[in-house]
């Protein structure tokens, strides 16, 4: 089924009708004849396809994949491709890739470009690693990235520490001129498409169609058939996280990356923005839902053992417009199994917003620290009263059919004192509850044995005047 | 000078094989794989494919027109299998349809019924029932046995390293456009042009004249695409064939990964021995090569083992025996280093195990065996102009080694007295690599270049050189340039053309500017030779005093010369040929294989890699810190290109030997032929403080200006990333299995291994 379809591609408006399930990758290279973005893997591991996206008025601009994108979503947005960032010569990032032989063969490198350009354009405070950091989502096989990291420091170096305006990007001849006028020309182009915008909200009376939040998931899984399809859409990142009734809400369309830097769950969990850099890439992180990670239900998904930890409340809302409200730790039920009805969607879910930092921790083991899928993961979250335990939050990935939530472990901690005496107890209980199972990821013998890692690294991390590495080792508890 | 192609990188603008418009009227091809690794073919049903809207037609074996054989060295390999399969991945019917889509969707629809039969994944049953690609090869010096009799220590241990997945960015690809007579031209992703068109002309049942491939750029190769580059140009080629209209032959991420040929896993046995003094006095070791189900050039790359046996170390005796292993996964193939990383892997292994029994520091047995100039190998070439002492010494003094290396000792000692174990720990491991350069098949060390001098100046230079991202184009200009004296800008490197350049070598084997660019140095001097006796007939004089520069032609004690337009139109004028193709092949090689000995490479590259990591004993994660490199590169024809070819082929190493798994199930199933499972280096991975110094002090005559190829020597520091993090995690198991996976270093650590 096709749609009409109103964006910005670069310098022009562009309208016509698409299958609303094609991936924006297809549309830009088989429909539109532009070459310049790469197809390297379809599955958002290399980056090569990256290009920018904007949206009027409130979210700026974030660099993501193409592959996993629905042309159905580019209603009303700003799409740059590398062809976008064209003038008659290089530009002044793409001048430091020639001057430091930081392409190769070439192909990564248009991605490159974009990820680092979209970095800039994303309205926060740029700083090195950062800067770095958001490239974590793009491969290169040829240079060892040695080149990269050179560019990046010549580059970012005149904006560190400041927000970076469209008009100084333009100044600093990174983004051509035509940037200037674009947030008027998207919201003109809002006022003369508002009667025809298909798939902004999700209409709940088509409660058949398949729903595609970021497609991080989805485009992995059968991106051939969705390529096809005529989807509904939730537009990430177009809803703020915010504080209600005493709660952090975080909405389902929330991006990994929005909830990685959101101001109150940064100040309730000390490190948050730092530890939460190992979940998935940055330009991943723009795309991917939360809501989408734990509908998902894959028993290693890392915003579920996030906010199992937490203790977080998931809501639910039917095609009738009812809604309930449950704890997550009893939504999942079982391997890929929710308890979510045909027609209920998740909406949000519900952090306690608390006074002052809470103790806590995030590890993940995998095979590469960024992008990719871990081995285990945990979260745990402490609360303590006169040298005991008075609440403990603790979940972790990859030991159990579902995102398990270590019950008998919290239970038994609760009242327990602070000492390496309790600490060595839970591991032993911890042990019980876990059923780890060999797959790709790992042998269930490691994961079990990670597993008292990871539960030794929270306390390593939370309680480093009581217990020491030392002690571990020499209790052969590990 | 800058390498012009990087401006159309940058930019978006580069067209690689699939960013050109493909016509409406042109067929797709997308190919159906054995689900299976072993079994006999019962039936294929292609019955509910053929129906899919927009199919053309589909091809099984039997509808190849030629001949359904693929395999280079050994005809061991059908394109399309014919009553058996042997991996998971192999080709078994193509789809031809008017949409990708479509091709896909019927693919989606074969049926197959395999009587399934038990396959054979590990090299050493594959060797013990005597499935071998080959028979078994043996280098020998000395008298091994004799000399281990005679040792003080005597380190024995087993070797094991695993595949590796090229991962080059653009997938496998050609597109197959026929000619009004039948022919047909091959735009193809392929380091092997003339292969291409040896293999399409075969299937097709073609003259190789009526084949053209023309290669422009590819989005990398590293090995992949030198022999795995012909199965996909003949579907390409036999869908325009049968057709008569272009065919599109685009491998998919998923399908590239599991049906192409990787890196080959060995598992091997060795033997030091050394006397009390920790000189080694004898190696003895075993490679089982996992060649996977058909030869491809696994001959060649166990050779290569071979060659490379004692890495960068003098042994007086040596027994070195390799067998190339058929088993039921893809045929594995090039990869760079071709066999080197293999062997020099297990050599460092063994010096660890003859460091660990004897209590002598790795780096004394190091530094102590290193080849000098006039050492042998077992291959019976005496090492020249031997640099292994050099860089390592170098590379102690630049990067103040001894000092780094004292405050990791000094730490890892206080920490054993205080009795106390910290969570992190670091360690460190230097790599020294000697890596010979040639192809050790000697007929393939010739090459052509081509040029055409237009009566504007311009200059057109066609050679057999693939372009693949090491800028062997670009190398290849800065030589025409700098010889004709003219500007870079007037230099224009042609895409590789079977029809420009004939019989071409693949570009592998680092040779690429080596060979290619002699060649082109050599049509250049042709051309000037021409135009200087020219101009001595224009001015009554002889004509070598001429020489040209910076656009102009000057005679010796005169102050103005002819500029280098005029000059070329006078000559044009004067029906003076302008062009020329020359030929270079390497002089002095040879290699006897009934004794295995002779002089199998050109010369030598050297250099030396120190590396520090860290490692969480907790967690059994570990990031590598430092790598400081030492060079030699002889004289750099483009350090930049050339730095980037260090610090390139470093980071592939590091991948190899630590992050980058295959796995397979015991089925013959890849587990981890995706790139969502398989995880290359990304940026935050690598070392933060990588430095390359190269030598500047060495001048090699024997290869083009003076320079040294520089593509595959730096792949085998990796290996000391592994052994950094050994150390580093402090475990003294005497296990050398890589990749060092997070997976594994955690179960070193708590001793699970």
């Amino acid at each position: 089924m096709k749609k009409r379809c109103r964006f910005i591609l670069n310098d022009k408006e562009m309208e016509f009708s698409l299958s609303q399930g094609r991936s924006v990758l297809d549309l830009l290279r088989k429909d539109l004849r532009l070459y310049g973005t790469k197809e390297g893997c379809r599955e958002g591991e290399c980056g090569a396809c990256t290009v920018i996206l904007g949206r009027n008025p409130s979210v700026a601009y974030r660099p993501m994949p193409s592959c996993l994108m629905s042309a159905g979503q580019l209603n009303n947005t700003h799409l740059v491709t590398i062809e976008g960032l064209q003038g008659e010569r290089p530009n002044r990032l793409q001048q430091a890739f020639i001057n430091q032989g930081a392409t190769q063969c070439g192909f990564c490198t248009p991605g490159f470009i974009m990820s680092l350009t979209g970095y800039l354009l994303e309205g926060r405070t740029v700083t090195l690693q950062e800067a770095v950091d958001a490239l974590d989502g793009n491969l290169c096989r040829c240079t060892g990235y040695g080149s990269i990291r050179r560019v990046v420091a010549e580059t970012v170096t005149p904006l560190l520490g400041t927000v970076p305006s469209l008009q100084e990007l333009i100044e600093l001849d990174l983004i051509p001129a035509y940037f200037a006028g674009i947030p008027q020309r998207l919201t003109t182009l809002r006022c003369k498409s508002l009667s025809d915008s298909p798939d902004l909200t999700f209409d709940r009376s088509e409660k058949n169609r398949l729903l595609i939040a970021g497609g991080t998931d989805l485009y992995v899984q059968r991106g051939d058939a969705l390529n096809k399809s005529a989807p509904r859409f939730l537009i990430p990142e177009s809803e703020p996280i915010r504080v209600t009734d005493g709660m952090i809400e975080i909405p389902a369309s929330a991006t990994m990356e929005q909830m990685r830097r959101d101001p109150h769950l940064i100040d309730q969990f000390p490190g948050w923005h730092e530890k939460l850099r190992v979940l998935a890439s940055h330009i991943l992180r723009n795309r991917a839902t939360l809501g989408g990670n734990l509908v998902n239900a894959s028993p290693i998904a890392d915003g579920a053992v996030l906010l199992l930890a937490l203790d977080a409340q998931i809501q639910l809302v039917s095609s009738q417009g009812f809604r309930r409200r449950l704890s997550l730790r009893a939504f999942f039920l079982g391997y890929k199994e929710l308890d979510l009805k045909n027609d209920e969607l998740v909406e949000s879910l519900w952090v306690t917003k608390q006074d002052g930092p809470q103790l806590w921790n995030y590890a993940k083991v995998s095979k590469r620290e960024r992008l990719d899928i871990a081995s285990c993961n945990s979260a745990a979250v402490f609360k303590v009263n006169n040298g005991s335990f008075t609440f403990v939050g603790l979940a972790l990935g990859g030991v159990a059919p579902i995102p398990f939530t270590a019950r008998r472990t919290m239970a038994w901690l609760r009242e327990k004192p602070l000492t390496m005496e309790t600490f060595l107890g839970s591991l032993e209980v911890l042990q019980e509850e876990i059923s780890p199972i060999d797959d790709v990821r790992g042998s269930a013998d490691y994961k079990r044995r990670l597993a008292s890692a990871l539960m030794a690294d929270h306390y390593l991390h939370c309680f480093s005047d009581i217990c020491s590495y030392n002690d571990f080792v020499k209790e052969e508890a590990l | 000078m800058i390498n012009p192609d990087t401006t159309y990188h940058v930019m978006g603008l580069t067209r690689y094989v699939d960013d050109r418009d493909f016509p409406a009227r042109g067929l797709h091809c997308v190919v159906f794989f054995s689900p299976l690794a072993r079994g006999k073919i019962r039936d294929v049903d292609t019955s509910a494919a053929r129906d899919v809207p927009g199919v053309a037609f589909i091809l099984t074996a039997k509808d190849i027109p030629g001949v359904n054989q693929i395999g280079g060295i050994i005809p061991d390999e059908v394109l399309l299998a014919e009553d058996e399969v042997v991996f998971v991945g192999m080709p078994v019917a193509a789809v031809y349809a008017w949409t990708e889509e479509a091709a896909r969707e019927a693919v989606g629809l074969i049926k197959i019924d395999i009587a399934q039969e038990i396959p054979v994944l590990d090299p050493r049953e594959a060797y013990n029932r005597n499935e071998l690609i080959a028979p078994v090869r043996t280098f020998t010096l000395g008298d091994v046995e004799e000399a281990i009799a005679s040792a003080a220590y005597v380190a024995k241990g087993r070797v094991e390293s695993g595949a590796q997945e090229h991962f080059y960015l653009e997938g496998q690809v050609t597109v197959a456009t026929p000619s009004e007579e039948g022919n047909l031209h091959l735009s193809s992703g392929t380091q092997a042009p003339t292969s291409v068109q040896r293999c399409v002309a075969k299937v097709c049942g073609l003259a190789m004249n009526r084949i053209e491939v023309d290669v422009r750029r590819l989005g990398g190769a590293f090995g992949g695409k030198e022999v795995q580059a012909n199965t996909w140009a003949c579907f390409a080629a036999l869908g325009a064939q049968k057709s008569g209209v272009p065919c599109r032959m685009v491998l998919r991420r998923s399908d590239d990964m599991l049906a192409t040929g990787k890196r080959h896993p060995y598992s091997s046995d060795f033997t030091l021995a050394l006397d009390g003094e920790g000189n080694f006095l004898a190696f003895k070791v075993m490679y089982y090569q996992n060649a996977g189900a058909a030869a491809d050039l696994s001959t060649s790359i166990l050779e290569r083992t071979l060659f490379h046996a004692t890495g960068s170390y003098y042994v007086p005796n040596v027994h070195a025996t390799a067998a190339s292993c058929r088993t039921n996964i893809t045929p594995n193939t090039a990869f760079r280093g071709f066999g080197g990383p293999q062997g020099m892997f297990v050599f460092e292994s063994a010096i660890r195990e003859a460091s660990r029994i004897s209590g002598i520091r790795v780096e004394t047995l190091q530094r102590k065996n290193l080849l000098k100039t006039g050492d042998f190998f077992a291959y019976g070439m005496a090492a020249e102009n031997a640099q292994a002492q050099h860089c390592w010494d170098r590379a102690y003094d630049h990067y103040d080694l001894p000092k780094r290396m004292g405050a990791i000792d000094a730490a890892q000692r206080a920490e054993k007295a205080s009795g106390q174990v910290s969570r992190y720990g670091k360690g460190y491991a230097l790599m020294p690599v000697c890596f010979g350069i040639s192809f050790t098949t000697i007929f393939l060390n010739q090459a052509r270049a081509h040029i055409h001098v237009y009566t504007d100046g311009s200059v057109g230079v066609s050679t057999g050189a693939v372009e693949m991202g090491q800028g062997v184009n670009h190398k290849i200009r800065e030589i025409v340039v700098n010889s004709l004296g003219i500007a870079p800008g007037q230099v224009k490197l042609e895409s590789t053309n079977t029809t420009r350049v004939s019989n071409t070598s693949p570009t592998a084997a680092s040779s690429g500017t080596d060979l290619n660019g002699a060649a082109a140095l050599m049509a250049c001097e042709m051309i000037k030779a021409r135009l200087f006796k020219f101009m001595a007939e224009e001015y009554q004089c002889t004509s070598e005093d001429f020489f040209l520069k910076k656009g102009r032609l000057y005679k010796a004690g005169k102050a103005c010369g002819v500029a280098w337009e005029d000059l070329v139109i006078q000559a044009y004028g004067s029906r003076v040929q302008l062009s020329a193709e020359a030929h270079y092949a390497t002089p002095d090689l040879f290699f006897d294989t009934s004794i295995e000995k002779g002089r199998p490479f050109a010369y030598h590259t050297y250099g030396t890699a120190y590396f520090e990591a860290e490692v969480d004993r907790l967690l059994g994660t570990y990031r590598i810190e430092k790598a400081y490199v030492v060079h030699d590169l002889g004289r750099s024809i483009n350090p930049l290109i050339d730095l980037g070819q260090v610090e390139g082929g470093m980071v592939q190493g590091i991948g190899w030997m630590t992050m980058e798994e295959m796995r397979y199930a015991e089925t013959g199933r890849p587990l981890t032929a995706t790139a969502g499972t398989y995880k290359m280096p990304d940026i935050s991975s690598v070392p933060l403080d990588m430095q390359v110094k190269f030598l500047e002090d060495d001048y090699n005559d024997r290869a083009v200006k003076g320079s040294k190829a520089v593509g595959e020597p730096p792949f085998m520091y990796g290996i000391g990333a592994f052994f950094a993090i050994k150390m580093a995690a402090g475990c003294e198991t005497p296990s050398y299995c890589a990749p060092m996976t997070p997976e594994r270093l955690f179960g070193e650590l708590r001793g699970m291994v």
